[in-house]
């Protein structure tokens, strides 16, 4: 990712505007959009007077368009998407994917992590053959679908727009609550023995239970390939206790068992402190990238702490390179079961 | 008319186990493949108005009509009648005693995911309205001035819809 220096971050992503209130106030207008044939997908966003709505064609295609918003030469556009996503995932991750499928890259972004997944404020470049443009997205979800406003204008033209850009996101809203916070409903699992371990997860993953001993637990939640597709570009969890355990006993015999399934790591670091969640007294983890023979791979894995014991979560999929999407759905699922996991 | 029971801390504050008939005891039924695993955790707390409060920390598989995240379902519902019910099997069953320690954090975990299931708000809107509609009601960036919120002017639609 390029970096931009601070003042060249405040110029292309500035923040709540200052000056003459009632004077803006007055030069904008609030404006609703019920997309064709999706009544309950309609939003509301202000944008200066005079813009106009254009039509939905785009060249090259804007994969799940509603519709785009431009001043009247044309220069400075809103577009507005709507996807709806089969699987629980982050907003900001599917954000970057469609963004990197227009040829769009990173050239900043902010963001944070909240209980439906992160959101993130990002400001991308393309190089289209009509001249470079750059890009500032911000995303809404609402159970399965994602919205994501996309405000673009030329390269050199972006930061005379870029104030205007902000109050068009800043008012964007969905219209339609939802009858659910997630893409997907969540199942859950109980185990006691050797000690009461509990979380949830999303339903779409298999649960496997390898181990289930007195001093042993170990499972697996398996992200189901379709007939016909890769297995290998899909996630799977594996989460494991053991009396006793420590977390660097653990880590270390996860990674083992990934290394004679194939799995090369070219750096191995030591586990670094991570905030502990709720109910925990400490926590570790890392994050690893390498190869096995079916492609490239990462390995995402973390140990919590407590009274109780330890107990190990990892996530072993493919690389974000290789399969995004694969990607994406396992760093959520391992976010939902780090929120929800307990051990007593 | 019959003294009412008494309660205290110590005793009759749990109902037995169905099972194993143990107090202060978790019942976990184990998973079988239609039907994940649940726990029930039951605690009767006296009234002042007299009779007593029962509440159930449970994780239960999902029932019919009812969302997945129900969370706080009572031992007793109608339907959940063991003997009735053609997915128990009491060999099922494993049991163990848990402190008043271990209640209390099952307590609060059993919290925990109940709240991530029932999240306040049902949608996040963008980074930049610095808002994900009061799931923590954190503030994500810098809000617009409230008077330049979502209603700035009416909302007459410019322009031509496409």
């Amino acid at each position: 990712m390029e970096t931009l220096s601070h003042e060249a971050r405040a110029r292309l992503l500035p923040g709540r505007p200052e000056g003459d209130e009632e004077a803006l106030r007055r030069a904008l207008a609030a404006l609703r959009y019920t997309p064709e044939g999706a009544p309950t997908a309609h939003f509301e966003l202000s944008a200066p007077l005079g813009w106009q709505w254009q039509p939905r064609a785009e060249s090259p295609p804007v994969p799940g368009l509603l519709v785009s918003l431009a001043e009247p030469g044309g220069r400075g556009r809103v577009l507005v998407s709507m996807d709806e996503v089969p699987r629980e995932l982050s907003p900001a991750d599917w954000a970057l994917m469609r963004l990197e499928e227009r040829g769009h890259t990173l050239l900043a972004s902010k963001s944070e992590y909240t209980p439906l997944g992160a959101v993130a404020d990002l400001l991308t470049r393309a190089s289209p053959p009509s001249g470079p443009v750059l890009a500032r997205t911000n995303m809404a979800k609402a159970g399965r679908r994602i919205f994501l406003v996309t405000c673009e204008a030329p390269e050199d033209e972006y930061p005379r727009w870029a104030p205007l850009f902000y109050i068009a996101l800043a008012t964007f809203r969905a219209l339609h609550r939802g009858d659910a916070a997630l893409a997907e409903p969540l199942d859950k699992y109980l185990h006691i023995h050797p000690a009461v371990v509990g979380f949830s997860y999303p339903a779409s993953l298999q649960l496997i239970e390898d181990i289930r001993s007195r001093d042993e637990h170990a499972l697996r939640l398996v992200d189901p390939a379709a007939p016909g597709e890769d297995t290998a570009l899909h996630p799977t969890l594996t989460l494991r206790s053991l009396a006793g355990a420590r977390p660097r006993r653990l880590a270390t015999e996860h990674i083992e068992r990934a290394r004679k399934s194939g799995a090369r790591f070219d750096d191995l670091p030591d586990l670094a402190p991570l905030p502990p969640p709720d109910l925990f007294e400490a926590a570790s983890g890392l994050d690893l990238t390498g190869s096995s023979p079916s492609g490239d791979i990462a390995l995402r894995l973390a140990v919590f702490e407590s009274e109780a014991g330890a107990v190990l979560l990892a996530c072993d999929g493919p690389a974000r390179a290789r399969a995004p999407f694969g990607w994406a759905v396992g760093r959520r699922a391992f976010e939902i079961v780090r929120d929800t996991l307990f051990l007593v | 008319m019959a003294p009412r029971q008494s309660y205290s801390k110590s005793a009759n504050l749990y109902e037995p186990c169905v099972e194993c008939q143990k107090k202060r005891t978790l019942c976990v039924r184990v998973r079988r493949a239609h039907n994940l695993g649940h726990a029930a955790l039951s605690v009767h707390e006296p009234l002042a108005a007299g009779g007593e409060k029962v509440t159930t920390y449970g994780f239960w598989p999902a029932q019919a009509g009812k969302p997945r995240w129900d969370t706080n379902v009572r031992k007793n519902d109608p339907g959940d009648v063991y003997s009735n019910t053609q997915d128990w099997d009491p060999k099922d069953v494993q049991c163990k005693e848990i402190d008043e320690k271990q209640e209390e954090k099952l307590k609060a975990a059993v919290n925990k995911n109940a709240q991530y299931n029932l999240l306040s708000g049902d949608w996040c809107s963008t980074w930049a309205a610095g808002t994900y509609n009061g799931v923590t009601g954190s503030n994500l960036g810098g809000f617009l001035p409230s008077s330049l919120g979502n209603s700035i002017n009416p909302p007459p639609e410019l322009g031509p819809m496409p």
